[in-house]
């Protein structure tokens, strides 16, 4: 609701009031409601699950990426001295020295700061033509 | 029946009871039919962006947050609608104008009628809301009919307040011009009616 004072003294006040809005047609309620009886429900329900576990899919994603960058970061041992932390380190050790001959002598882990990157890229691409369709549509 | 307010209904109609849903419309069927017929300029158009405004509404009602109020929420949804019908629209006929004068609907002025003077008020405004631009006519619209602060239909259109208040004086400045112009106009044919 606008301040008192600033509806005093307009002029257009005497032309334009709530009071003088244009009412729907007679019959609108009906009409809509017969529309809505024919949405699909289900539909509805699906998409709303669907959205709800965007967050726990992003958070696994986001875990995963954590337990590569533990995995691949090097000859050092980051994971602290347990029996069952062992394994993972011999695994972070032995990924790191994995050299691919087609990726120009590179290391896994060298590899993944692009593979990250480009990642990074192609989520904006994606963003920007789903924006740019969702408005098309 | 009291209306139990909006969040009620709308609780009830993600629970999975669409009839609650009527309650709602019946609510602000007629504000949101009011800002899309001045957004478009007629009544079948009107009632088709309000009847697609509802729809939408209905389809995300589980996206309202209820953190603005539902006729907020909803007068963005309708005034989106209307004005993306108006620019499909453009895009079809090629028109420079924004809007047609002669497709503006309006009441015509009948002396007998005991509401003459409503009547011709109404002509009136409509005359001057044909010079303005859809945007410009939502915004009046809003402010004066919906009885808005600057807040809120700089909530309803996405824009920022500043624009919302630099809009809303140009918009009124020529409303106003136009009122004026037509009122000398009727005094002139007034006065020379009485001389005859």
């Amino acid at each position: 609701m606008k301040p008192i004072q600033e509806s005093d003294s307009d002029r257009l006040n005497l032309f334009m009031s709530p009071a003088e809005i244009e009412t729907a047609p007679e019959g609108f309620t009906d009409k809509m409601m017969n529309q809505i009886r024919m949405e699909p429900v289900s539909v509805h329900s699906t998409a709303a699950n669907k959205r709800s576990l965007v967050p726990f899919i992003s958070a696994g994603i986001t875990v995963m990426f954590v337990l590569i960058a533990f995995l691949l970061n090097g000859t050092e041992s980051y994971f602290p001295d347990f029996k069952w932390t062992g394994k993972l380190n011999k695994i972070s050790s032995i990924l790191s020295e994995i050299n691919l001959p087609w990726t120009f002598s590179m290391s896994l882990p060298e590899i993944m700061g692009y593979v990250t990157i480009s990642i990074f890229f192609l989520l904006i691409f994606d963003r920007t033509l789903s924006r740019y369709f969702h408005q098309e549509t | 029946m009291e209306y139990k307010g909006d969040n009620y209904y709308i609780d009830q109609v993600i629970a999975g009871k669409a009839i609650a849903y009527s309650y709602i419309i019946d609510r602000h069927k007629d504000k949101a039919f009011n800002l899309a017929f001045r957004i478009c300029g007629n009544r079948e158009d009107a009632e088709e962006v309000a009847q697609d405004s509802f729809l939408k509404a209905y389809r995300s009602i589980r996206e309202f947050r209820m953190k603005s109020s539902f006729s907020t929420w909803l007068f963005r949804i309708v005034y989106n609608t209307a004005v993306s019908q108006i620019r499909s629209r453009k895009d079809r006929t090629n028109s420079l104008s924004d809007y047609p004068s002669e497709s503006f609907e309006f009441s015509g002025i009948n002396e007998f009628d005991e509401d003459a003077d409503r009547e011709h008020k109404k002509y009136i405004v409509n005359q001057a809301l044909i010079k303005l631009t859809s945007e410009e006519r939502a915004i009046i619209s809003l402010y004066y009919y919906d009885d808005m602060s600057i807040d809120e239909i700089a909530e309803v259109t996405g824009s920022g307040k500043s624009n919302i208040k630099v809009r809303l004086f140009r918009a009124r400045q020529k409303m106003l011009e136009i009122i004026e112009k037509f009122e000398k106009e009727n005094s002139v044919r007034y006065e020379t009616n009485t001389r005859i």
